[in-house]
């Protein structure tokens, strides 16, 4: 049904969106749990930076990052140093630009889900004896489960729609960084509209299982009560 | 001198300017809603530092200026009117591992008995009434065998009799452990009925402080 091209492509996305959304959770947890613990005009500077992902047009990312990641940038010179070569249009480079592309889908899920342990709860447990690695394993850890998962599971779909950027700074490489969005983007182009039909087909479905999916999780948790 | 201390605090319109020394056990502290007895409860206990200048626990320096104890070192448990649950725990898990995080735990199987918390063990704080739930949270205290406990209307929600068992039960850990207690209540008669002294509070400033029985030797004092 699927040619190996398109194999390939859909693997690259999917490889893509769960990379780019495991290292996103570990980056962004702590600096989320920071934002949750209270308002401040820092903290009001750091969530507008964050949610600038959300608003601005995909080419204004897409054009710092060409920028970033061209051969003689300063970010580039310092990856050489340590023997890293530059990311442009490199599968590592798309990574790093999904992170930051599905930012605020990662970080305002989990501020809201810490949002809900309330400091009065840490501090009581803190007062009975707990010292933090066993706030962290008994209190922290299963009360921000259900915010990781939705984190992840969002921040992994849209990751998957993934288009401007990756049309602004990987280019097309097959198995490099030619990912579904930009293979169905071709075949329109060149007006191979059956293709076209069934890769968006298959992305439609895919996505809107996945969402499906994690709004019956959401449920089910919610009918638990937290248990 | 047992607990010594001394608030300065100000909000938008509310002032608290308190010195306390208190040297006895169990100590009452009245007022009415507004009158600064929660933050002074919380004061002590480390949860509201900006409203201590100083507090000392036992010749211990809790709190002078910048400087903290710790929260951990104080043992000093404050159980606020709602009670502090675990959402995600049941009652034995509650129990269980307030005695796991303390060095010398009281008998776990001892104060589940004492509290008649038996039917209680399997649920969540969700499934339990809110005079339940303050039971829960006060065995949970006295396992960890606090130095220091500030009960903000923390037996409120347990009907007469439920209150009076519970009371009862505090009495004897209070004797055996010997800690300290402050015990805020609108409820004249109940303070009345238990404590050796009492803190009266009007606006933020001390209204007056009276012992209420005739101290025989600090540890003798039963209610009637």
């Amino acid at each position: 049904m699927l040619y190996p091209a398109e194999w390939q492509a859909l693997l690259l996305t999917v490889k893509l969106a769960l990379l780019s959304s495991f290292f996103l959770l570990l980056l962004t947890a702590p600096l989320a749990w920071w934002l949750s613990r209270g308002q401040s005009t820092g903290r009001n500077a750091i969530n507008a930076l964050l949610t600038l992902p959300l608003v601005l047009p995909p080419t204004v990312l897409g054009f710092y990052l060409v920028l970033l990641f061209s051969p003689d940038s300063w970010f580039s010179q310092l990856l050489r140093l340590a023997g890293i070569e530059a990311l442009a249009f490199r599968f590592e480079g798309l990574v790093l630009a999904s992170m930051l592309y599905s930012l605020p889908f990662v970080v305002q899920p989990l501020q809201q889900g810490f949002a809900q342990i309330a400091q009065e709860l840490l501090d009581q447990n803190r007062a009975l004896g707990a010292n933090s690695w066993q706030l962290m394993a008994q209190l922290v850890w299963p009360l921000s489960r259900p915010a990781l998962f939705s984190a992840f599971i969002l921040s992994f779909a849209h990751t998957l729609g993934e288009f401007g950027i990756v049309l602004m700074i990987g280019g097309n490489i097959p198995g490099q960084t030619q990912l579904l969005s930009m293979l169905i983007y071709d075949q329109v182009e060149s007006l191979n509209y059956a293709r076209a039909h069934l890769l968006s087909g298959l992305l439609l479905l895919f996505s809107f299982s996945v969402l499906f999916w994690l709004y019956q999780q959401q449920q089910g948790q919610q009918q638990r009560g937290h248990k | 001198m047992s607990l010594e201390l001394k608030l300065n605090w100000s909000a938008s319109s509310f002032s608290l300017q308190l010195d306390l020394q208190l040297t006895h056990h169990w100590i009452g502290v009245y007022g009415q809603s507004g009158s600064g007895k929660t933050t002074l409860l919380k004061a002590v206990a480390g949860l509201q530092p900006d409203a201590a200048e100083h507090c000392s626990f036992r010749g211990e320096l809790w709190q002078q200026g910048q400087y903290q104890r710790s929260l951990s070192s104080r043992k000093a448990l404050y159980l606020a009117p709602e009670a502090l649950l675990m959402p995600h725990k049941t009652a034995l898990q509650h129990l269980q591992l307030a005695s796991s995080w303390s060095k010398s735990p009281e008998d776990t199987a001892q104060i589940i008995q004492d509290f008649e918390l038996q039917p209680l063990l399997a649920l969540y704080p969700s499934q339990l009434s809110s005079g339940q739930q303050q039971k829960l949270a006060l065995a949970q205290a006295l396992i960890t065998r606090p130095r220091l406990l500030l009960l903000d209307e923390a037996v409120a929600h347990l009907d007469d009799q439920q209150k009076a068992a519970v009371l009862k039960q505090l009495k004897q850990y209070q004797q055996q452990q010997g800690f300290m207690l402050l015990w805020v209540s609108h409820q004249m008669e109940d303070l009345c009925l238990y404590c050796q002294e009492i803190v009266w509070l009007k606006q933020g400033q001390l209204q007056q402080q009276q012992q209420l029985w005739p101290q025989q030797q600090g540890q003798t004092f039963y209610a009637i």
